[in-house]
């Protein structure tokens, strides 16, 4: 029994060949299949790396093969997502979200997005604005202003 | 690294963190500051809150006494309790917590003078214990409806109703009660809920909408010679605007060396959307497999909790509890015993404490 595949093409053009069932859980990618014509070297992703596409396709297919229908199988999914995550260094992380956020993959947009809330949870105001590259634009005055408002969050 | 866009972390990210953080993290710039203090974010964070996602952070307990202190404790019951400022308080007022709902608080405020003569002003105040100084005060007609307040013949609800997305106050008083025909012995007690003479206020609080109905209740009793005293009927609502009922019976049991009475609470809820009758018992909770349960306080019926106080040396409801009925789980017993013990508060009262969420709601823009 074959079932047909589909070329994958990273920005720096690494081809990763998948079943279709694996790829169009991807939103963008599946109306990419439907409404254009493929590259002959497959369906060009230009903003996702091969580094980042390589853990894209890694998480579409174990999601694609395995549809839990207990909570037992639920649950082993969930370990698997874990594991999946503990792998990624920040970079990646980062990386990840944007790609699953420009391949529209709901599933991997929300894990990814969960894992940095948790990270943030404890953060420190001036952590958080070092991990996303924000400039405070508040004046002095004004921050102490938010942070007395807030104060209750800081002890 | 690649800079993540302002929507994949205002939309993704941060309607994932607790609200102890977000409010925190207003600090970090105008923007963040602006997004995290607007309605639209704090509707998307209740809303995955909601979810399985609801964390211990978000969860407290905030128990006023009879100085007008109020506390913060927090659910893992690890922690010493906070003492809160709030915006109202002033030397000569008594403030009770009537109902929480979407980390917001209806809170009621008597004034009093030196004498202790009954109070002479009341108010409503809706206020986000997270957002300090950020309260709405409810319209006179609401409170004016309340009457000389008391417990035993009053009962008050706060809550949400997701289908007009609206937070309405509801009261469910006796008309026929005169003033001078007040009298607060057991028996006026049961009159309240047994005569049918009651009606039920609903406001609501966008839409500053007012409605009056009849209200009548038909309490199942079943051998009713057994108990001893019935109390304390309190209203709530649960987040998806269905309203239910709770009332505390006492029975006498004798079979049990050194405790009097076991506690029971009826839980019951509507089923019609205009509340007109059709109540059914949702859940009946007694303290037979806790001897220590002296009163069920306040029950909230969607989160599955119900707070309890507890008799653990025959001191007399010193200390609190909070319970999941549903899994029996006692959720904190907590430090408030400390505070408590160190003063003469042995008649904490049954409104006086809540459980509640964390939220960013602010009620300056409910309305």
């Amino acid at each position: 029994m074959s079932t047909k595949k589909i070329t994958l093409l990273s920005s720096d053009r690494e081809q990763f060949i998948v079943d279709e069932a694996v790829a169009i859980q991807s939103q963008t990618i599946k109306n990419l299949i439907e409404d254009t014509v493929p590259d002959e070297d497959g369906i060009p992703l230009p903003v996702v790396h091969s580094r980042i596409l390589a853990k894209v396709t890694e998480y579409l297919t174990k999601h694609a093969n395995y549809k839990p229908h207990n909570d037992a199988a639920k649950e082993e999914l969930k370990n698997w997502d874990v594991k999946f995550l503990g792998k990624l260094d920040n970079n990646t992380l980062f990386d990840l979200i944007l790609a699953a956020n420009y391949l529209d993959i709901k599933g991997l947009l929300d894990l990814t997005c969960q894992a940095v809330a948790d990270l943030m949870k404890g953060m420190s105001v001036e952590e958080v604005r070092k991990l996303f590259n924000i400039e405070n634009d508040f004046t002095p005055e004004e921050e102490e202003a938010v942070r007395k408002e807030n104060q209750w969050a800081f002890d | 690294m690649e800079n993540l866009t302002d929507d994949v972390i205002f939309y993704g990210i941060l309607t994932k963190l607790p609200t102890k953080s977000l409010s925190r993290f207003s600090c970090v710039n105008k923007l963040w500051c602006a997004w995290i203090t607007s309605p639209q974010f704090a509707k998307l964070q209740l809303l995955n809150q909601n979810s399985s996602t609801l964390t211990e952070d978000d969860l407290i307990a905030l128990v006023t006494l009879r100085d007008q202190r109020l506390f913060s404790l927090p659910n893992n019951g690890l922690n010493n309790p906070v003492e809160m400022d709030y915006p109202f308080k002033s030397p000569c007022t008594y403030a009770y917590i009537l109902g929480s709902c979407n980390g917001l608080l209806l809170v009621q405020i008597y004034d009093i003078n030196d004498a202790g003569d009954p109070p002479k002003y009341l108010r409503l105040y809706i206020w986000n214990p997270c957002r300090k100084d950020d309260y709405l005060t409810l319209p006179p007609r609401i409170y004016t409806s309340l009457g000389e307040y008391h417990s035993y013949e009053v009962a008050v609800g706060f809550g949400h109703d997701s289908t007009t997305d609206d937070y309405k106050v509801i009261i469910i008083n006796s008309k026929s009660t005169t003033k001078e025909g007040r009298r607060q012995d057991e028996e006026k007690l049961l009159n309240f809920w047994e005569d049918g003479k009651r009606f039920m206020i609903y406001f609501d609080i966008k839409s500053e909408k007012w409605r009056e109905i009849p209200f009548a209740m038909n309490l199942e009793e079943g051998d009713d010679d057994e108990y001893e005293l019935e109390l304390e009927p309190e209203l709530g609502m649960t987040r998806r605007g269905k309203l239910y009922v709770h009332y505390t019976k006492y029975r006498h049991c004798s079979d049990v060396f050194d405790v009097d009475y076991c506690t029971y609470v009826h839980v019951l809820m509507n089923k019609e959307k205009e509340f007109y009758g059709y109540w059914s018992e949702v859940c009946c909770l007694s303290s037979e497999g806790d001897p220590k349960v002296r009163a069920v306080l306040k029950v909230m019926v969607e989160d599955n909790i119900v707070l309890v106080s507890l008799d653990d040396n025959g001191g007399g409801g010193d200390k609190l509890a909070f319970y999941n009925f549903v899994e029996c789980r006692r959720l904190i017993t907590n430090a408030v015993v400390e505070v408590l013990n160190t003063r003469p508060y042995r008649d904490l009262r049954w409104h006086d404490a809540v459980h509640c969420r964390r939220s960013l709601v602010s009620p300056r823009q409910l309305t």
